[in-house]
């Protein structure tokens, strides 16, 4: 009777917040859905009646090797993000705590640094005049003519730049945990330490490496700024389009229609990733 | 206290009509192993919980229905729950100072509290910075300071030692003994609750299954369960013969009871330190088997045996320096015990309050 | 046995890799010659010219506002939601993954289009309003994520403490309960205070005519080229994330170790 009370008065202090949430997050993603069944009209809004038009303007090939390149691009992002995360992780780990803290503060920045500061980064390196490309021509590995900017491989190295903090974080959380001593029994057992590391190490912290599929795949599958900033017309990916259609051409249905496209690509991953480890999320930031 | 509790959680009955009265000043334990719902009895006290049917009083006066801070008792939590951001002394005057008590008064007697746990070095520490032995000081100081009417206690040594717990226990008896407040001390371990306690209630399943002093439980089981929960215990069951002071264990033999059985099957209790090993056959007759030693463990104070019978397995204890200690296993030898130092045990297996 | 060293060269790597371009873009800010290609000298001009630039100091201010407005929301909001689904069980649990991790795991840009979507919907004039909106959603579901993550630390026993020694419900709250959350809130706070200063994205779409905040100054600096300039804010914002970042986690921190 008294308990129930209490739990009355909780929910009291909650619903505004909840509320809130419910209205600036559930309603407007369900409305984006609506809306690309929505008729345009030519002032950049939408008109009474349902229709598919957005639909059938989405079904070109142009579109399909957009949704393509994108789902490409963020797979081979994720891949080169894993590849040197899971090493890393392992090396900070294996640090002694004082130390550890010192490296993991160097990887905690980058993280929180200001995305739009770090593709400008890039694209001062990769300044046709730019140190970068001295160094490559230099190094005879470029030809001084070759553009480094504005083309797809481009894209693909700043997203790995942007995205590696993300992935090196949730498989560090899982390393952090990982019982080193196993290790140390299966060198005792005859491993060399490579296998120790693929046959134990790797799979001790496939919990972190889903967690940091999940944190590089999604935000790389609705990349916008890096495309739009370094990448050139044969790049763009669906995030372009989203906006461009958006403030270019004003069709909100059929931004909408991108945008769900977007969302059922989204959600499979997202699924994983919160059925696998509801806290993983927690420990990151 | 209490009187008629029935308290479930959804479908699960934790305790079923639980009436007992703690007298005051005493230290009473509610006994019992995980899931009997001592806990949860202890919670009700507290105000935590509230029953769904019966009535909670405290001194006569009727508190069934009050928030936990309108109460007269405080509690030692199992963890101890104290306040990790405040400073021992902070979190010692944290009751009168949320009572409002004159700042003198707050200061004069957290000084008093501390001096009684003997805490006056750590009073500036934070709880992260204190041992076990010193964070449970901190909790009775913290509950004692309220001056309430009893004192509840939640297995408060089960996070130490057995060497500190020991101590804490002689410590605690002391603290009672000068603050006079009755003690109300959950456990489940039999040690704790017999060397401390006046009366113990021993309970199982949500309800109680005996209450009465440690000797009383010890010497006089109620019940088959009683009985194996407090320390260890023989138990023949045979089936009663002819007037009762006997029974028939079957591939045994004759048994003779201590008091006369009323029903077809009897029950009886021996404790191990109750069983006499001899190499021969003592001269008077009553219970006396002969056996073959299956297993022997030296503890240091004593030795227990383990003596198969054939058709079932005795417990005998000799206490160090006994002339028998060199017994070895696979000797013959004969067990025997006293009529009268057996205990008849009412029913089978207790069920019946 | 020696321990292997691999590891340890994949990670200073990754570490050149992180920095060298941030590196570059501080050492250019300082840098006389115009296009950073060849050092020309040290200098100061480019901050003297980014501290005289008008637009950007009404930039920086607008998203001192929207930040501090969204956080402050956030706070509130998010720490009491958390409390109100810490023990959300069975349907109340998909609230607390609906509207806490989601919004935070969704991509930018989907956040971005569905509530310009609502807001044209609704028609609201888009403007400050819009981006504070948008920004104290998911500010909030931040902090309540925050918030959350130390109530599972938190013991209520403690709570229960409070009560037995005469504590009322509400005192219990303030003095057991939120000074233990405050560290938690208050890192919280700045993280999201963080995340607001630097969105792009959505800030993008719902920002109206006339509201512009930083990102979004900085962003059509680089789209449409004023390198030194960009180089020195660029130095200031990484300047200033470091100096929030670091104050947050030395908050964290010293809530785990007394």
């Amino acid at each position: 009777m008294k308990r129930r009370g209490n739990d009355v008065t909780t929910w009291l202090l909650g619903l505004p917040g909840l509320l809130w949430l419910l209205a600036l997050f559930v309603v407007p993603t369900l409305l984006v859905v609506l809306i690309a069944f929505k008729p345009s009209d030519l002032y950049g809004g939408t008109q009474a009646g349902w229709t598919v038009a957005a639909w059938g303007k989405l079904w070109s090939p142009g579109f399909g090797r957009i949704l393509l390149r994108t789902l490409g691009l963020a797979l081979l992002t994720t891949l080169l993000c894993l590849v040197p995360s899971v090493p890393c992780a392992y090396f900070l780990a294996r640090q002694p705590p004082q130390r550890r803290n010192l490296w993991l503060l160097l990887v905690i920045l980058p993280f929180w640094t200001s995305l739009l500061v770090r593709v400008l980064a890039w694209k001062v390196l990769l300044h046709p005049e730019g140190f970068f490309k001295k160094v490559l021509v230099w190094l005879y590995l470029v030809d001084a003519n070759a553009v480094l900017l504005y083309n797809t491989p481009t894209v693909l190295l700043v997203q790995v730049y942007a995205f590696l903090p993300f992935a090196l974080l949730p498989i560090y959380a899982a390393a952090e945990k990982v019982d080193f001593t196993l290790m140390e029994a299966a060198r005792d057992l005859g491993a060399g330490p490579a296998a120790a590391f693929f046959r134990i190490f790797v799979p001790a912290v496939a919990g972190g490496i889903w967690g940091a599929v999940a944190m590089v795949f999604i935000p790389a599958l609705g990349s916008y700024v890096i495309p739009d900033l370094v990448g050139g017309p044969s790049s763009e990916l669906i995030g372009n389009k989203i906006a461009q259609r958006t403030f270019t051409d004003r069709n909100l249905p059929l931004a909408a229609a991108l945008a769900t496209c977007l969302m059922l690509a989204v959600l499979p991953p997202m699924l994983l990733a919160l059925g696998r480890r509801r806290g993983n999320r927690e420990g990151l930031y | 206290m209490f009187s008629e509790i029935d308290k479930s959680f959804g479908d699960l009955a934790a305790l079923t009509n639980v009436s007992l009265a703690v007298k005051e000043g005493e230290i009473f334990s509610l006994l019992g192993p995980s899931g009997c719902g001592k806990t949860t009895l202890l919670r009700l006290a507290a105000g935590f919980l509230f029953p769904d049917r019966g009535r909670i009083t405290l001194g006569g006066r009727d508190i069934t229905s009050d928030p936990p801070e309108k109460r007269a008792l405080n509690t030692i939590f199992q963890n101890y729950a104290l306040f990790p951001h405040m400073s021992v002394r902070q979190n010692i005057s944290f009751g009168p100072r949320t009572a409002g008590w004159p700042a003198d008064r707050i200061r004069r007697e957290t000084e008093r509290l501390l001096a009684l746990v003997q805490l006056e070095t750590a009073a500036d520490k934070k709880p992260q910075q204190l041992s076990g032995g010193q964070k449970q000081r901190v909790a009775l100081a913290r509950a004692l300071i309220l001056e309430p009417k009893v004192l509840l206690l939640d297995e408060p040594f089960a996070a130490l030692d057995l060497k500190l717990r020991q101590r804490m226990l002689t410590e605690l008896e002391r603290l009672q003994r000068e603050v006079g407040i009755t003690f109300v001390f959950v456990t489940h371990d039999q040690f704790e609750a017999m060397s401390i306690s006046d009366r113990i209630a021993v309970m199982r399943g949500g309800r109680i299954e005996q209450l009465g002093t440690p000797k009383a439980i010890y010497e006089t089981p109620a019940n088959r369960f009683v009985c194996s929960f407090i320390g260890d215990s023989n138990l023949l069951t045979g089936s009663r013969r002819g007037d009762g002071r006997a029974m028939d264990v079957a591939g045994l033999g004759v048994v003779v009871l201590p008091t006369q059985a009323t029903r077809d099957e009897a029950v009886l209790a021996v404790r191990p330190e109750q069983v006499q090993l001899s190499l021969a056959a003592p001269v008077d007759g009553d219970n006396v088997f002969r056996g073959c030693i299956l297993d022997r463990v030296y503890l240091g104070s004593h030795t227990r045996y383990t003596v198969d019978l054939g058709v079932l397995h005795l417990q005998a204890q000799l206490p160090a320096g006994s002339s028998l200690t060199a017994l070895a296993v696979g000797d013959q030898a004969f067990v025997h015990w006293r009529a009268q130092d057996g205990t008849l045990l009412p029913d089978g297996d207790g069920g019946v309050p | 046995m020696k321990q292997e060293r691999w590891p340890g060269l994949i990670f200073a790597g990754v570490l050149l890799f992180f920095y060298v371009p941030m590196v570059v873009v501080v050492a250019n800010s300082f840098n006389a010659s115009r296009f950073g290609t060849r050092w020309q000298g040290f200098t100061f001009d480019w901050y003297a010219k980014l501290f005289a630039d008008r637009g950007i100091w009404d930039a920086f201010v607008n998203t001192l506002i929207v930040g501090g407005a969204a956080s402050l929301a956030a706070v509130v909001l998010g720490t009491l939601s958390a409390l109100c689904l810490h023990r959300a069980r069975g349907f109340l649990l998909r609230f607390k993954f609906g509207l806490v991790y989601l919004p935070l795991a969704v991509p930018d840009i989907l956040m971005g289009i569905s509530l310009l979507l609502m807001f044209v919907m609704v028609r609201v004039e888009l403007g400050f309003t819009t981006i504070i909106l948008a920004h104290g959603c998911f500010c909030t579901s931040y902090v309540a994520m925050v918030v959350l993550a130390r109530l599972q630390d938190f013991d209520f026993s403690t709570m229960e403490a409070a009560r037995d020694l005469g504590a009322s419900p509400v005192q219990a709250g303030l003095r057991v309960l939120f000074p233990q959350l405050a560290p938690g809130i208050f890192s919280g706070a700045l993280l999201a205070f963080s995340l607001s200063v630097d969105d792009y994205v959505i800030t993008f779409f719902v920002a109206g005519p006339g509201a512009t905040t930083l990102p979004l100054r900085v962003y059509s600096m680089i789209k449409h080229g004023a390198p030194p300039l960009i180089n020195a804010l660029s130095t200031l914002i990484l300047a200033a994330t470091f100096l929030l970042v670091g104050l947050a986690l030395r908050f964290r921190n010293k809530e785990h170790t007394p």
